[in-house]
């Protein structure tokens, strides 16, 4: 009796050992995996601001020596100028449970870049700014060039496989408006699922303005010249940057000077001040000009200048800075080029920022594929003369000098701060005019000065007292009537 | 000189018209005037009354005797330019059998433009603007001879002011406020003294219905349309230099009594 128990127990033991050894065989590698997963790192988030950074990786000041940024810069844009300057992204990413063997992956793209078959597609739909990493600190710190970033946008042709992306990617967004993409951090397993949470960052990214939408023309002024500017329907553009070659102020040391006649052959002195008068045919007053009738006297600037030249006839046309007769032209700007930006002085700007780019140059995209450039420019700040908002259609260069030509180019403008490319590039010269003002003073009128100037003798107690007893008068006088 | 003497006799005239109006309203009072403002034949009370006008306004700046030339009409043409402004009355004062009296002041504005021609006259032409900008105000002693209306029903009623005047101004070019080539900015502000004769026209003879609905649901008591003749003397009173920015002209608006 005792045996039989004893056997059905043992057998009963034998059975629950089976049992549990079975089930423990059946759920072994489910516990695995789970703890597997468990201990995998994951992105959590991003620890503190997102840094842009130059690619020495010194803190951007944003663009230096762009044209500032209708909206302000925000971090998360990107345009033509951040993209041209090789900026970078540092991102402080925090990892938890961080422990090798698992690569970090960054990629960007339209679509959701966590998905394998996004980042397998055969269009560019997602694409990878870096190669994978494998993390060593929490919160760790990962660079990724905009050039990167955008380097896949505009291109129809996926490449799969990371390569650093060249300068040239800038110029590849050949229409205007701006384009969401979004920055994706995941591990993942060896299939190419991404691990626990993927950490998503979103981006805009815009590289090209609108083009100025028709020739622009030239009015002038005195010491001013009004650039005409087709109106714009490219809801792109957000106003106009007005170039000017020479910058004003920087025109050429050599003051515009006259010359003689062509049939005369002679030349005058500058217009500096040096009278200049002969008594041999013109009959005015005789002075100590020498043989070439030049009078090296020096007197007040304000003092009319005669000029003569040897043969005693008055002086012909004066010439500009360049030395052509007025009216005359411009010399042919190296700087600012119809279509594009500069292609006569490269190198770099005084703002450290490369001279790019021009209507007749193509770039070719990493497929191997030519396309028309974008034609963006990226100016250098000291040619920028003026300014107007998107529904100007004139804007007012101002502080130029009569007589000195100028090569005057105009360039569309969009919310992301993208200069387009430039216009035509008429030639224009300030003038003096006579405005009311001028011709005011000039006919003897003193008024002036100012709303507080003061006023001349006797006004104190004058005519606005009056007024003020007048009313004081009113006043008073219904007062009394309504204490009657 | 002599016209600022005028000009200041005119405006002693006046102040003296102005002051000497209390001893006579003082002397016959219960006779002469109503109370200000009182409702009567089931009117609202009458107290105030707004002017929105436009004139033909061109500054006589070339009437400076001390200009050699005309440089006003050298820019800006003979054309005449417009006057927009607003005129506010206190009908202080109520004559019986004769209208009201009561001070006023104005506010206008008015702005000319040229092209500032080039000096060497060559091509291309110059784009620069010239502008003069105008800012004339007045404060005014205002008789309205309504009798006409509410004794005898002709919608009519004549009108005189008379006072002192004082005008903002301001010369400008493309590049901003000009500067003369001595460094005289040009803008500055000119006195001046301001009388106007006039006529309005009462629309409520129209439609006297709506005019006294309009009367019941506003307090509006008359609509006129009128037209004045104004005589803006801007010549710088008690001022050593100044710029001739008046112009005696013709105005027209509307006005309301309330």
């Amino acid at each position: 009796m005792l045996h039989a128990f004893t056997m059905r127990a043992r057998s009963s033991l034998v059975f629950v050992v089976a049992f549990l050894a079975a089930w423990a065989l059946a759920l072994a590698p489910r516990v695995a995996r789970a703890q597997t997963t468990s201990s995998a790192p994951s992105v959590t988030g991003i620890a503190g601001a997102v840094q842009r950074l130059e690619p020495d990786g010194v803190t951007s000041a944003d663009n230096p020596g762009e044209t500032p940024h209708p909206n302000g810069v925000l971090v998360n844009d990107i345009n033509f100028q951040d993209c041209q300057a090789n900026l970078q992204y540092e991102f402080d990413l925090l990892i938890s449970s961080l422990a090798s063997g698992y690569l970090l992956n960054v990629w960007a793209g339209t679509q959701d870049c966590s998905q394998l078959a996004n980042r397998q597609a055969a269009t560019a739909v997602c694409w990878e700014v870096t190669n994978a990493v494998q993390p060593n600190s929490n919160p760790y710190p990962i660079k990724v060039r905009m050039e990167d970033i955008v380097s896949q946008i505009f291109e129809t042709t996926h490449t799969v496989t990371y390569a650093a992306a060249a300068q040239n990617v800038c110029q590849f967004q050949t229409t205007t408006g701006e384009t969401a993409i979004t920055l994706y951090f995941f591990f993942t397993d060896g299939a190419g699922n991404p691990y626990n949470n993927v950490q998503p960052y979103p981006l805009n990214v815009d590289m090209r303005a609108g083009d100025v939408q028709g020739p622009i023309s030239l009015g002038v002024g005195e010491t001013l010249l009004i650039v005409n500017v087709p109106p714009t329907t490219d809801p792109d553009t957000q106003g106009w940057n007005i170039y000017c070659d020479p910058p004003p102020g920087k025109e050429t040391a050599v003051p515009t000077v006259p010359v003689d006649a062509a049939t005369n052959n002679g030349v005058c002195v500058p217009d500096t001040g040096v009278v200049v008068t002969t008594s041999e045919d013109s009959g005015e007053e005789a002075d100590a000009s020498d043989e070439s009738g030049v009078d090296s006297s020096v007197v007040d600037s304000a003092v009319p200048v005669v000029l003569d030249d040897a043969g005693g006839n008055a002086c012909g046309v004066p010439v500009n800075d360049a030395g052509i007769p007025s009216p005359g032209g411009c010399s042919a700007s190296t700087v600012l080029v119809p279509g594009g930006g500069s292609t006569g002085v490269p190198g770099v700007t005084e703002a450290g920022v490369s001279f790019v780019e021009d209507a007749a140059t193509e770039v070719t995209d990493e497929a191997g594929v030519s396309i028309t450039g974008g034609n963006m420019i990226i100016m250098p700040p000291g040619y920028l003369c003026g300014t107007g908002g998107v529904a100007s259609t004139q804007v007012n260069v101002l502080g130029l000098k009569d007589g000195d030509y100028y090569n005057i180019a105009a360039a569309a403008v969009d919310a992301f701060g993208n200069v387009g490319p430039l216009s035509n590039v008429p030639c224009g010269e300030p003038v003096p005019v006579n405005d009311f003002w001028k011709l005011y003073s000039e006919a003897g009128g003193q008024a002036g000065g100012g709303y507080c100037s003061t006023e001349g003798v006797g006004t104190p107690a004058g005519a606005s007292g009056l007024g003020a007893l007048m009313l004081a008068s009113m006043v008073a006088l219904t007062r009394r009537r309504r204490r009657k | 000189m002599k016209s600022a003497k005028s000009a200041w006799i005119g405006v002693g005239v006046l102040a003296f018209a102005t002051l000497a109006f209390p001893a006579r309203a003082h002397a016959d009072e219960s006779e002469m005037i109503e109370t200000r403002g009182a409702p009567d034949r089931g009117r609202s009370a009458q107290n105030f009354e707004v002017e929105v006008r436009a004139a033909l306004y061109q500054p006589q700046v070339d009437s400076d005797p001390t200009l050699h030339g005309t440089p006003y009409k050298d820019s800006f043409g003979s054309t005449m330019h417009f006057e927009v402004g607003m005129e506010f009355d206190w009908q202080a004062i109520r004559i019986p059998h004769v209208g009201t009296f009561g001070p006023g002041v104005s506010i206008g504005y008015t702005k000319m433009s040229g092209i500032a021609p080039r000096v060497d006259g060559l091509l291309p032409p110059s784009e620069e603007t010239s502008s003069l900008e105008i800012l004339p105000t007045y404060a005014v002693a205002v008789l309205r001879v309504d009798a006409l209306m509410r004794d005898l029903h002709v919608p009519l009623v004549p009108y005189a002011k008379a006072g002192v005047g004082y005008a903002l101004w301001r010369a400008s070019n493309t590049a901003g406020t000009s500067v003369g080539p001595t460094g005289v900015v040009g803008e500055g502000h000119t006195f001046g003294t301001q009388f106007a004769v006039g006529l309005q026209f009462g629309l409520g003879v129209l439609d006297p219905h709506s005019a006294q609905q309009l009367d019941e649901s506003t307090g509006i008591n008359n609509t006129y349309i009128f037209g004045e003749l104004m005589l803006s003397e801007l010549t710088g009173i008690g001022q050593e230099h100044a710029l001739y920015v008046g112009t005696n002209t013709f105005a027209f608006g509307l006005a309301f009594e309330f």
